[in-house]
Formats: C-alpha cells, sequence, structure tokens
C-alpha cells in the first residue's frame, strides 16, 4: 500500500435516490477507497453498479433534490467536500478536480465557441487573470492535446467538431486549469477503437506530464487494464473487489470479476462456448439482499442472502468482499 | 426461489385483451374519468334531448317574459324575445358539438390517410407537400367565408368547410409525427418480418403516432366549436333560429348588462364540453401507452 | 493465379452473393429538392456467405458495414450492384416475387430498445412473421410455436404476455432473436447485435446465436466495430473503411497474418486484455480523423491515415491474394 497521504479518500459513501414518497434506491452502498496523487483509479462494472453516481458524488453533481447522502465523508486533501457551501464547492470544481464525460456535446454550450467556454473555466479559477494570459493558457492546453492550428479551435463551436476532436477539446478543457484529480466517466465509450487508441495514448502522456490524478470510470476491462494502476470492481451499489491491475486480471478472487474476465471473448477462445454469467443485470428496484451478486453466483449460499460479506485482504493491496473467496477457484 | 418468486412478479395476466388493459389503465386517472362522465352527459344530451323536450320549444317564444332570470319556469332564463335559454343549451348541444366532433374526426381521418400515403412513399409525399403549401397560402377564414358562400349556410355545410380548412393542417402535424415513427428500428424490423404497408400504418406506425394525435385533436374539437360560432356571427354560419352555442352567446352580447346568464350558460356549456374533451384526451393518451403502467 | 483462387472461392459461396454493391444517400439538396452531393455510404462491395458459417463485418462507424447488411435485406435499395440468393438475382425482383425471400433472410438490431414496438405484446412482435406468412393454421399452433421459440430463445413462455419494456436489456435481445427466428430463416444479419447490452449479458447472447447456428444450420453475417468478439463467432471476415471492403478472407489468417495497414491498425487499437496479449503487442496510433463520407480521398482512401501512403495511392488499389483465401486492397503488394 503506498503510504503517502491520499488525494481523495471516499470513507464509508452510500447515496439514495428518492423517486416518489414510497420508493428510495440504494444507488450506492457503504463505498470506501482513496486516490493517491499522480495515480490512475479504475471503477468497473455494468450499468446500474453506482460508478458513475461514486464519482457524481465527488463533486456532489447528482441530482440535487433526489438525492440523499446518509452516509460518508469525501476528503480532499483532508478537507470533507461534504460539509462544504455550494461556493466552496464550485471553486474546487473544475480547478481542483475536473471532468471528462462520455458524451462531450452534451457537456459543452453549443452556443459559445470552444475558447469562451475555456477562457470561462480560467476565470472561475483565478478572477485576476490577464485576459491575454489566459487566451494563452488556453491555446497551451489545446496544444498539449495535440490538435493541430488550436486557434481555429478557439474560434470553432462545439458541434463543427467530430466526435474525437470533441473528446480532446473536453479534456483540454478538464486539464487548462491544471487540476489535481481528473475523474473521467467513460470517456472513450462513444468513440471509434482508432480513435479511443489515440484519446487513451494522450491520456497516458498528460497524465505522466502534469502528474494529475485519475479516476477512471469504464465497463469495458480492455480499456481499464491498459490504463488503470488499481481498480476497482462494483456491482450493485458496493464495492466488491479491489487490487492493483496485473493482480486483478491475473488473479482475481471475488466470483464477479473472474465471470467478468471470462465473458470476454478474448483470443484464446476460439471456437469454444464462452464463459457466462446467468441471469441479468438487477435494477436499484430488485437489488437482492445481502451480498447483490448471490441470484447469479454460483457460489452462493445461505450466508451470501443474509449480509453483506466484510472485506477481506488476500494480499497487500487486494481487497475482496466475499465469504466464499478462500473457497472459488483460483484463475491462474 | 428467489428468481421464481420476482419472475412471477413480473408476469402478466396474458390472457387480457390490448383493450381491457387500455380500459384498466384508463380508470385508474381520476380527472379522465370525470371527463369521461360529463362528455357522456353531454353524448346524452345531444341524443336523447328530443325525447325530453319537444323540438318546438327550440322557437317558441313568450313575448311578456323577455330577458327574465333564471328562475323555476326557466331555469336558465328567457333571451331577447323570450325564449327559454335552457331548451336552447340543451339542443344547441347537438349541433355545436356535432359540427366540432364531426368536422374533427372527418379531417383526422383524412389527415391521417394523407400522412401515412406520405410517410410510407416518397414520391407521393413531394407531390402532396406542394398541393398543401398552395393550400395553406389561402387564409383559411377566407376559404371557409367562400365555401360557405357558395354552398350556403347549414349544419352540414358548416361542418365540410371546417374540414376542408383543417384537413391541410392535421396532414402536416400528423405526417411531422409519422415519419418520426416510421424511421424507428422496429418498424423496419416489422418490415424484414414481412409485413404489408396497409398493415405496418394500421398495426405499428399510427399506433404508436396517436398519443400527440389525439391531444391535437381533442385541442381541435373546441377550436372548431368556436370556430363554428364566429362563422355563425359573421353571418354565413348556422342561420339564427337555430341555437347554436358561439351564435346565442354572440347575440349574448348586446345584453350583457342587462342579462349576463344569456352568455354565462352558453358560455359554461362551451367551456365545460371542451374541458371535459381534453380531459379526455389526456387520459387516453396514457391509457394507450403501455410504459405508464406499473 | 488470382483467377483461379477467385473460382475455387466462389464454388464454396454460392449461398448468398453481393457483387458491386453501392449505396449513394442524397446529403445536400438545392432548392428543388434535388440531391447536389451524396454520402458514400458503400462503394462497390463484393463478397460472398458461406453457407452455414459466419462471416464477420467489422470497421469504424461510417465504414458502411450496416448498410450493407440493410441492403442485403431490402431496407435501403442500392444505388447500383446486384444481389444473389442461391443464384437468384434478388435485385431485380418484383416485391411480389421477392416476398419468399423475404422470409428466408432476417435481421437482428443493435439497439434492443428501440427495435421493438413497444405497444405490443413480446409474444405478438415474435408472431409477427408467422402472422405474415401465415405460417400456423389456428390460435392454439401459433401460441405453440411462440412458445417454443421463446423457450430456445432462454425465454419463459409465461412472459408472452409483458410488454417490452418489462424485460431487461438482454431479454429484448434475446426477443429480437427470437422475432427472427418466426418465419425459419436460413440466413440472418446480425448488425451489432450485442453491443448494446452489458459484458455479462453479451457473452450469453454471443452463446444462444451459436447454439442457434448449430442447431439449426443458420448462416451469419456478423456485424460489429468489436474486434474480439468478430473473431470469437467468424469463419471469415471482411474489414472495411469508408464505404469499401480493404480486406477478406479466413478469420484465422487474417488474424494471423493482417495485410492492410487499416486491418493492422484496427487491430492493435483494440485493447490488449491478459498479460500475454499486452506483451507481444505493438501500438499503432493513427493519426487523425476518418475522413468525411461526401467527399472521400481519390485512389485508396486510408491514405489520408495511413503510415505507407505515397503517391501510387492516388490511384485506384487492386486486389491482391496473400495467402490462399485471404486477400488484400493495397499498392504495398504490387
Amino acid at each position: 500500500m503506498d503510504h503517502r497521504e491520499p488525494l481523495l479518500e471516499v470513507a464509508d459513501l452510500s447515496v439514495d435516490f428518492r423517486m416518489d414518497r414510497r420508493t428510495l434506491l440504494h444507488a450506492v452502498r457503504h463505498v470506501s477507497f482513496q486516490v493517491h496523487p499522480g495515480e490512475t483509479l479504475g471503477i468497473v462494472g455494468e450499468s446500474g453498479c453506482g460508478k458513475s453516481v461514486t464519482c457524481m458524488s465527488i463533486l456532489r453533481l447528482n441530482p440535487e433534490r433526489r438525492t440523499r447522502y446518509p452516509t460518508g465523508r469525501i476528503l480532499f486533501e483532508g478537507q470533507d467536500l461534504m460539509q462544504m457551501s455550494p461556493k466552496q464547492l464550485s471553486a474546487i470544481r473544475g480547478s481542483e478536480i475536473s471532468m471528462v464525460f462520455q458524451e462531450p456535446m452534451t457537456a459543452m454550450n453549443p452556443l459559445f465557441t470552444i475558447g469562451d467556454q475555456m477562457m470561462e473555466v480560467l476565470h472561475i479559477h483565478n478572477r485576476k487573470m490577464e485576459k491575454s494570459a489566459a487566451y494563452e493558457a488556453c491555446l497551451d492546453a489545446i496544444r498539449k492535446v495535440k490538435i493541430p492550428n488550436p486557434e481555429r479551435i478557439m474560434k470553432s463551436y462545439p458541434f463543427t467538431l467530430s466526435g474525437g476532436m470533441r473528446q480532446r477539446v473536453m479534456i483540454a478543457m478538464a486539464m487548462v486549469a491544471k487540476p489535481k484529480l481528473l475523474v473521467c466517466d467513460e470517456p472513450t465509450t462513444a468513440l471509434d477503437v482508432t480513435i479511443q487508441a489515440q484519446v487513451l495514448d494522450l491520456m497516458n502522456q498528460l497524465k505522466q506530464e502534469a502528474g494529475t490524478a485519475i479516476i477512471f470510470i469504464t465497463h469495458d476491462l480492455g480499456v481499464i487494464s491498459e490504463m488503470a494502476d488499481r481498480v476497482l470492481i462494483m456491482y450493485g451499489g458496493r464495492i466488491c473487489e479491489e487490487a492493483a491491475v496485473d493482480e486483478l486480471f491475473t488473479r482475481p478472487r471475488h466470483p464477479y470479476t473472474t465471470g467478468l474476465i471470462q465473458s470476454h471473448p478474448g483470443p484464446d477462445y476460439q471456437g469454444k462456448r464462452l464463459r457466462m454469467i446467468p441471469g441479468s443485470v438487477p435494477t436499484l428496484k430488485d437489488m437482492p439482499e445481502g451480498c447483490p451478486f448471490n441470484n447469479r453466483c454460483q457460489y452462493a449460499t445461505e450466508a451470501c442472502s443474509a449480509a453483506f460479506p466484510e472485506f477481506e485482504t488476500v494480499s497487500a493491496g487486494h481487497t475482496v468482499a466475499c465469504h466464499h473467496w478462500k473457497t472459488t477457484p483460483k484463475d491462474e | 426461489m428467489k428468481d421464481q418468486k420476482q419472475f412471477k412478479k413480473m408476469v402478466h395476466s396474458s390472457r387480457d385483451s390490448l383493450f381491457a388493459d387500455v380500459v384498466k389503465r384508463y380508470m385508474r386517472n381520476p380527472a379522465a374519468v370525470i371527463g369521461a362522465v360529463l362528455l357522456l352527459v353531454v353524448l346524452f344530451v345531444c341524443l336523447f334531448v328530443s325525447l325530453l323536450i319537444p323540438e318546438e320549444m327550440v322557437t317558441a317564444y313568450d313575448s311578456a317574459a323577455r330577458l327574465t332570470p333564471p328562475s323555476a319556469q326557466h331555469w336558465f332564463g328567457t333571451d331577447n324575445l323570450g325564449r327559454d335559454i335552457f331548451t336552447r343549451v340543451l339542443y344547441g348541444a347537438r349541433i355545436t358539438v356535432g359540427i366540432g366532433v364531426g368536422a374533427t374526426l372527418t379531417s383526422l381521418v383524412i389527415g391521417a390517410a394523407i400522412a401515412s400515403v406520405c410517410a410510407l412513399f416518397k414520391k407521393a409525399d413531394l407531390v402532396i407537400m406542394r398541393v398543401i403549401d398552395i393550400v395553406t397560402c389561402i387564409p383559411s377564414i377566407l376559404l371557409a367565408l367562400v365555401l360557405l358562400a357558395i354552398m350556403g349556410g347549414s349544419v352540414f355545410n358548416m361542418m365540410v368547410t371546417l374540414t376542408i380548412v383543417s384537413v391541410p393542417g392535421f396532414a402536416l402535424r400528423i405526417r411531422a409525427v409519422v415519419l418520426g415513427v416510421v424511421d424507428q428500428d422496429y418498424i423496419h424490423a416489422a418490415r424484414v418480418s414481412g409485413t404489408t404497408p396497409v398493415k405496418l400504418v394500421l398495426r405499428h406506425i399510427l399506433p404508436n403516432a396517436i398519443d400527440p394525435i389525439i391531444v391535437d385533436a381533442t385541442m381541435t374539437i373546441s377550436s372548431m366549436m368556436l370556430s363554428a360560432a364566429g362563422l355563425s356571427f359573421i353571418g354565413v354560419g348556422v342561420a339564427p333560429p337555430a341555437p347554436e352555442w358561439g351564435a346565442m352567446l354572440n347575440y349574448a352580447q348586446q345584453y350583457f348588462q342587462a342579462a349576463p346568464y344569456m352568455a354565462l350558460f352558453p358560455g359554461a356549456a362551451i367551456a365545460l364540453t371542451a374541458l371535459s374533451i381534453n380531459l379526455v384526451g389526456d387520459g387516453l393518451r396514457d391509457a394507450l401507452d403501455p410504459k405508464t403502467d406499473h | 493465379m488470382v483467377d483461379t483462387m477467385e473460382k475455387e472461392y466462389k464454388e464454396n459461396h454460392d449461398f448468398l452473393e453481393a457483387e458491386g454493391l453501392t449505396m449513394h444517400f442524397p446529403a445536400k439538396r438545392d432548392s428543388l429538392g434535388r440531391p447536389v452531393s451524396w454520402i458514400h455510404a458503400a462503394d462497390d462491395v463484393s463478397f460472398r456467405v458461406p453457407k452455414g458459417k459466419t462471416l464477420g463485418v467489422v470497421g469504424e462507424s461510417g465504414c458502411g458495414k450496416s448498410t450493407v447488411g440493410k441492403m442485403l435485406l431490402n431496407i435501403y435499395r442500392p444505388t447500383s450492384g446486384k444481389i444473389y440468393y442461391e443464384g437468384t438475382e434478388l435485385t431485380g425482383l418484383a416485391p411480389r416475387e421477392r416476398r419468399p425471400y423475404v422470409k428466408r433472410m432476417q435481421l437482428v438490431w443493435q439497439d434492443p430498445y428501440s427495435s421493438l414496438d413497444p405497444r405490443l405484446r413480446a409474444g405478438d412482435i415474435i408472431a409477427e412473421g408467422i402472422d405474415n406468412f401465415h405460417l400456423a393454421a389456428s390460435a392454439a399452433q401459433r401460441r405453440e410455436r411462440v412458445e417454443q421459440l421463446m423457450t430456445m430463445c432462454g425465454l419463459y413462455p409465461e412472459q408472452a404476455g409483458n410488454y417490452p419494456h418489462q424485460f431487461s436489456g438482454g431479454q429484448r435481445q434475446r426477443i429480437c432473436i427470437a422475432r427472427a427466428l418466426a418465419t425459419d430463416p436460413e440466413f440472418i444479419v446480425c448488425d451489432e447485435a450485442v453491443s448494446a447490452l452489458d459484458v455479462s449479458i453479451q457473452a450469453q447472447i454471443i452463446n444462444l446465436l451459436k447454439d442457434l447456428q448449430d442447431e439449426l444450420s443458420l448462416t451469419y453475417l456478423f456485424i460489429s466495430h468489436d474486434l474480439n468478439i468478430v473473431h470469437f463467432i467468424s469463419d471469415e471476415i471482411i474489414v472495411m473503411y469508408l464505404g469499401q471492403i480493404v480486406e477478406r478472407g479466413t478469420m484465422e489468417k487474417v488474424y494471423q497474418n493482417r495485410a492492410h495497414p487499416y486491418t493492422k491498425a484496427l487491430f492493435s487499437a483494440t485493447p490488449a486484455f491478459t498479460a500475454a496479449e499486452k506483451q507481444h503487442k505493438t501500438r499503432i496510433i493513427l493519426e487523425g480523423d476518418v475522413p468525411s463520407p461526401v467527399d472521400p480521398p481519390k485512389g485508396c482512401r486510408f491514405r489520408s491515415r495511413c503510415p505507407y501512403a505515397e503517391r501510387r495511392c492516388e490511384e485506384e488499389p487492386q486486389w491482391h491474394e496473400v495467402e490462399s483465401g485471404h486477400f488484400v486492397k493495397c499498392r504495398l503488394f504490387d
């Protein structure tokens, strides 16, 4: 484990959504993790597992009226973001922590040029900044994401750019104020593979140059294995396994992680049947009691529907929440 | 075990017909039920008013009792000629609602047919759209005036006129909705399964385009009723002795200070009828959509 | 040399053939509604589908792979080109004559949410083809067939009365497959059939498709952008770029011995997954974006992004045979 002070520490975070008077959905339950300076933390899971909600909670971007945080603290450099006023929080958004979304088009205002929007980010960050200095900083940020002719990009509107280009601009915009933490929610899911490769390559370079810590959310195990240092696997609003990336892919211990890895068609599976996880991903409304995976798990016993398992340490930096992790076959 | 239970909950009683489903969902909406009751009363009056009150009463006047306020004898009072307003309002329902509903339904059917042809055949679409462009260039009130002047003012001619005037608008609006539906994957999927064009329209396209169309149609019924009234006022609509609600309202203007009830009752009749139709429209839209079922 | 190989290939593949399929959509129109520029969605696409096998089609968005599938099923009418089904030219047939082939060729859609009519019950959606071709003599027979199809696709027959929105994504895709199977087809186009699904559900659907293929001896055209999945399921593959085929051949040969620079880049861009894969992998990162299909580059369409592009690429490249049953369209093999 890393003994440095963590940059971000999420402790026992739970998020509920109030749908109407009677229904309260538990989107995230008792999630704890840390992000250290300069590292990339991957969060992997399928739809409805709570990965996006967790990250939106960091900047409190969940729909204000419907969201409740029954438990949890989110410490960023020692300060609790949960206790901050909206004003304090907006000073941190964009400048200390910024975000890249899956669909950059919806995250940008179509009525303003890229330049206007980037300059605004800087303006919020530092009100005394000279306009010319801000302009230079923006050009610099665009140059860093390897877009030719940055002056032209500054003057263009978001809808005139291609998907890959937009996502790069989005990254430039997120990086312009030199944040310490970048939260990326499925940043390459909407892109084609060759464009995805470009963007991932770029993100890795930027990370090395600027030393920014990244939280990288995706459903794609392939992408995560190339990007992340450490990985969290989430299912049904809970973390079920945490490990360094190579450890996770070579020695997964949670049955869900194993299933997820095996259901990916790799080249060695040619001609055979794929291993699969039976059943369907539960919606928040019909989440089973205890371990949320118990109705799809081949090792499930009564203990699994009785209580959510405690986190146990497999090896240094590798924890798993499963009653039966010792008995599940080791995948080598 | 748990799986089984969850699964049981999901399984619908698959024996219910589509119609029964729609009725069930409709009955869950109190506002829609109230609207339906009101509308049923109006329709009942339309159909059976002649059994309750003899038809001569509509024009029978009592010159001794002009502009009398509501009383036990004349529930809604009498008008400037001494005619019983209650009787006239009841008989007026036939004319006003008849014109509104009749003209809307006919133009709805014609409009939907035109829109479906447009959606299925690109070349026909091009021609039909140009024709509609030309027709919509003529102000509709002018067109209605000319048509009524040629044909003469009667209830039937009023209906025909209003239909002709509103068909292009209906066709345009339905076409816009239908074109949105026609490009959906499930329409292509039905085609791949060998569904013929006519069946495609009736089974897939129109049912999925119905929500905005129904809302549109209910609004149109009320606006048709008002147009009928307006045309009657100008003098090209339904001829004076006929108790058309809008016409009654317009005559009442002159006596508004002395006899506000002359305007109040036909006005209330128009408002209530329009309201009930709109409530029914909203209720139907929700009931037709299986997704509102929870 | 190429000719004899082509001939042999032809003999093995006389089930379904596309010859020079071209699809141009109007891009911009003038004030009279006449098109002034065209989107080149597919240009001169020719291939043959081996009977009882799976032909994979890969490429990125806008490469025309979906357009090709839709042309085969008559959803789009090709601008030019011919489609032969067991020797009969489908493109020349009148709608009435084409109808028997509608029954034999079906489609599974990409988005299980938009491809099911929300107003119909699952059972009626599945029965649509049965009704259209009068494949059931009585209501009881129709119900029996629907139940059989549902069971075959891993659904509970009791769910026939449910509406699409009451199913999960994976179950909806099973309904789509059951609907496609209702008319007893021989050939099914799977257009990104698993792309919209969660990873753990993808595997279920892929296995289902494979089982059904074995059971009913189906032929698939499997369109996807996911190389891992195409590699897993396909016997042969065609790689498309900007409306044209750039490489085609047996899956294993193309995978082992990628010839076209684009194919190489595409395979290398797919994120490596296991540690072993990661090691023997060099990543080729392409520069720039896919050009607009309205005005594609002359000659080789890949040349604007190709690391090996030279002057002669401005001329139309020729087909070359890399090895038996593996063809590439690139100047590097002149």
